[in-house]
């Protein structure tokens, strides 16, 4: 394989097709696919295999050994076996955790003709393709072992023995578990994470991938290969953006497990409108309402989501019709359509009705809206959250002074009532490091970054004065106005030294705090630091020691 | 159905998991003129199975430096005894001593050491006075570990499941205690304290290793209970 173009060059890519694609369903156009490919995407090569599907052995005549190898494969089916198929790709040097499987079969070729089905499987590679390349690698941590589901005499023979799965690892050096963050062990369904001294420790055995934990992380230290906001980021803006402008596009994220019911409802050619594409996650509760709203921004006409078909192990419905809930009342509010944004039934019935319904193409209002050059980078990652929201508000020319209240706003806007000391404790408290106490030379002041805040409202209970108010509302305003000072203070100095002792009301607060004490005490705490104190001459009363 | 599976597979993999233990040990003592020839004897062995152990996520730091091993010339060997005394030995870079890793109000040097020795003797071990290492040193935990995996082997190839899972059980209890809780702040110093050298690539591959190892471990004795509890109520079902 060869090197890519140069530095700054997407890494090289293998795409490998397997050859039965041509006779399923519809069929589909290979050599369109590959001449299309070779064009239009860069540092890609594609390879056709043999019956891919069920022989996965002939990917190592189809790539050759490279450490670090970028692979999407595009597969008839979603039912293969990843015991038989990761060791394959380890001799090749690819990490399984980082290869992206396409099951053009249920998304392409079986439910659309074939010119429609080549369209697709186009874009679905495009997509694929740019999320291999933005797969960062997988650490051991990342791995998690199962027992096949069928053990059987040929997984004997053949010595199948183990399949992996990729969990969720954390990446110590962003992570501010130190600092008190504890939002990825909040947001656990499966209470798989666990706070271990000066770390968080994953329990394998619990975790199901869900990935809840990746976006509840504020500092985008949860680390999930295959589902990083930034490979999703890079597929989805590939779906939309690669390939002629001829139609809007719309993106539908699906559950993992509700894969394998698309593919048998494609079977019975049921299926979504043409321009429609699946971005697979493994458990719809993980897309936070900034990813809805990001697909938008980077020109999605409109976003579906579909949870699982069966029971949710993960609890995830309820958090996506909450976030869907919150994104249609705010497109509302913005005087759009609240339809750009669907919620799919979960019953298999409806969802037989509901798939082929969903608009093909978008009214007016959405037609004028549709954007194909997407301007926003990365939007997926937790910092980007403000500025989707404000590239969204740009686009519909909302007012400045826009504002909306919900009890589920993702953002919040904090407000110090009265009584403020400035002790930081609610700076202290903040996982996302939205509240901030500054000490400059004259006073103290506890700052609010309202782009940074994730309502979590962890500082609420954390303020000992009870003078914090949060806020659930997203405020144009307060998003755009970057860190404001919330609270300010002089700072009561040391009359021997100088030094600061104190805020002037945190000064207060403590004399209060010690009325009815004897005077002089009083007036040594509130006038002298703590290294002046017990310095000061023998014939200054000595409040700490035995003696008094 | 699910037991035999278990068993069947974990019984495969028992003399892999003893022989890259032995491996893993030998490549953290000093590397004579003996000890490297036998180290690269084993890894030529051990390359032969690659398409089984390509099975295993740890397959691509584990196959790294078996290609290392295999180039490894006469000139390469004397920068890796350089390299081995720089890290491990005279005013060690990276201490190779778990004592040193474990906080010091828990441990204050000699708690770990002893609890160490108390555990090797209870299998019947004691260290050999020629081998100058403490019991907390990497390569005697390593050791220990591939003493445990040929009991376990043996236990497997006798037919007795529970001694079988009685071993796995210390393994585990040995990994959670021991190496899985330290030997990855080991490989950290070692790949930062000399990324490009040669225990980079062992400690990369000792820690994918010994990472996998506690998974897998944990993953047989869930999935032997689970089976163990799904017999007991169709034994209870049946008798009821």
């Amino acid at each position: 394989m060869m090197d890519g173009a140069g530095p700054g060059a997407p890494p090289d890519t293998t795409v490998v097709l397997c050859a039965n694609l041509d006779t399923l369903g519809h069929g589909l156009d290979r050599s369109e696919i590959q001449n299309w490919l070779h064009a239009s995407v860069p540092s890609v090569h594609v390879r056709v295999v043999a019956d891919l599907c069920r022989r996965p052995s002939g990917i190592a005549r189809a790539v050759d050994t490279e450490a670090n190898a970028r692979l999407v494969l595009g597969m008839c089916s979603g039912n293969h076996s990843r015991a038989d198929l990761q060791p394959h790709l380890r001799r090749i040097g690819a990490d399984p955790l980082g290869v992206e499987l396409v099951n053009l079969g249920a998304y392409a070729v079986r439910a659309y003709p074939r010119r429609q089905a080549t369209e697709r499987a186009k874009i679905l590679l495009a997509g694929a393709v740019a999320k291999v390349q933005a797969f960062q690698g997988s650490r051991p941590e990342n791995s998690k072992p199962l027992m096949p589901a069928v053990v059987n005499r040929r997984s004997l023979l053949t010595l199948s023995l183990l399949e992996y799965q990729p969990v969720p690892a954390i990446q110590t050096e962003r992570c501010h578990v130190d600092r008190g963050c504890r939002q990825c062990v909040r947001a656990c369904p499966h209470e798989a994470l666990l706070v271990e001294g000066d770390a968080i420790r994953l329990e394998k055995a619990r975790c199901t991938t869900c990935g809840v934990c990746v976006t509840a992380c504020p500092h985008d230290a949860v680390d999930l290969p295959g589902y990083a906001p930034a490979q999703l980021s890079a597929q989805v803006a590939a779906l939309l953006g690669t390939g002629p402008a001829d139609r809007p596009r719309s993106i539908l994220f699906i559950c993992r497990d509700t894969a394998p019911v698309l593919e048998r409802l494609a079977r019975r050619g049921i299926s979504c409108p043409a321009n429609w594409l699946p971005v697979e996650v493994p458990c719809v509760g993980m897309v936070p309402p900034a990813w809805l709203l990001g697909c938008l921004t980077l020109g999605a006409a409109a976003v579906g989501v579909l949870p699982c078909v069966d029971r949710c192990r993960s609890g995830g419905r309820r958090t996506i019709e909450e976030g869907v809930g919150y994104c249609r009342a705010l497109l509302r509010a913005l005087g759009e359509l609240d339809d750009r944004i669907t919620l799919l039934p979960t019953d298999e019935q409806q969802l037989i009705e509901a798939l082929p319904a969903l608009p093909a193409t978008g009214g007016a209002v959405r037609e004028s809206r549709h954007r194909r050059t997407p301007t926003l980078a990365p939007p997926f990652a937790t910092g980007m959250r403000a500025q989707v929201l404000l590239r969204l508000a740009e686009e519909y020319r909302a007012d400045r002074a826009f504002a909306m209240a919900h009890p589920l706003s993702p953002f919040g806007v904090v407000e110090i009532s009265r009584g403020c000391t400035t002790c930081g404790a609610c700076a202290a408290a903040c996982p996302a490091g939205a509240l901030a106490l500054e000490h400059r030379p004259e006073d103290a002041t506890v700052t609010f970054d309202a782009a940074l805040c994730t309502a979590c409202g962890e500082c609420v209970p954390a303020c000992p004065e009870a003078s914090i108010v949060l806020r659930r509302v997203t405020d144009l305003a307060c998003l755009s106005g970057g860190r404001v000072a919330l609270y300010r203070d002089r700072l009561a100095r040391c009359r021997s030294c100088g030094q600061p002792i104190a805020s002037e009301a945190m000064v207060k607060r403590i004399a209060a705090l010690l009325e009815g004490q004897p005077a002089a005490i009083v007036g040594l705490i509130a006038q002298y630091c703590a290294d002046c104190r017990t310095t000061l001459s023998p014939s200054t009363p000595a409040p700490y020691t035995d003696a008094h | 159905v699910v037991r035999s599976g278990v068993v069947e597979i974990i019984s495969r993999l028992a003399p892999l998991r003893h022989a890259a233990y032995r491996l893993f040990a030998a490549l953290f003592l000093y590397p004579d003129d003996d000890r490297l020839a036998g180290v690269l004897e084993t890894s030529g062995v051990l390359r032969r199975y690659d398409a089984s152990t390509a099975r295993l996520a740890f397959f691509p730091p584990w196959q790294r430096l078996l290609i290392t091993m295999e180039h490894l010339s006469l000139d390469g060997a004397a920068k890796v005894r350089e390299e081995h005394m720089r890290l491990f030995l005279v005013n060690p870079v990276v201490p190779p001593y778990e004592s040193l890793y474990t906080p010091a109000q828990a441990d204050g040097g000699g708690i770990v050491a002893a609890r160490l020795t108390r555990e090797y003797a209870d299998s019947g071990l004691a260290l050999a006075p020629s081998l100058a290492e403490p019991p907390d040193a990497v390569a005697v935990e390593l050791e220990f570990m591939a003493f445990l995996t040929e009991q376990e082997a043996r236990a497997w190839s006798h037919g007795s499941l529970d001694e079988a899972v009685q071993v796995l059980a210390h393994e585990q209890r040995f990994l959670v205690q021991h190496l899985d809780r330290w030997f990855p702040a080991l490989a950290r110093r070692v790949r930062t304290a000399a990324p490009e050298g040669f225990y980079a690539t062992v400690a990369e591959a000792t820690d994918a290793f010994v990472r996998h190892d506690r998974d897998l471990v944990d993953l047989v004795l869930m999935t032997v209970r689970m089976a163990e509890s799904l017999d007991g109520r169709r034994t209870a079902g049946a008798a009821g």
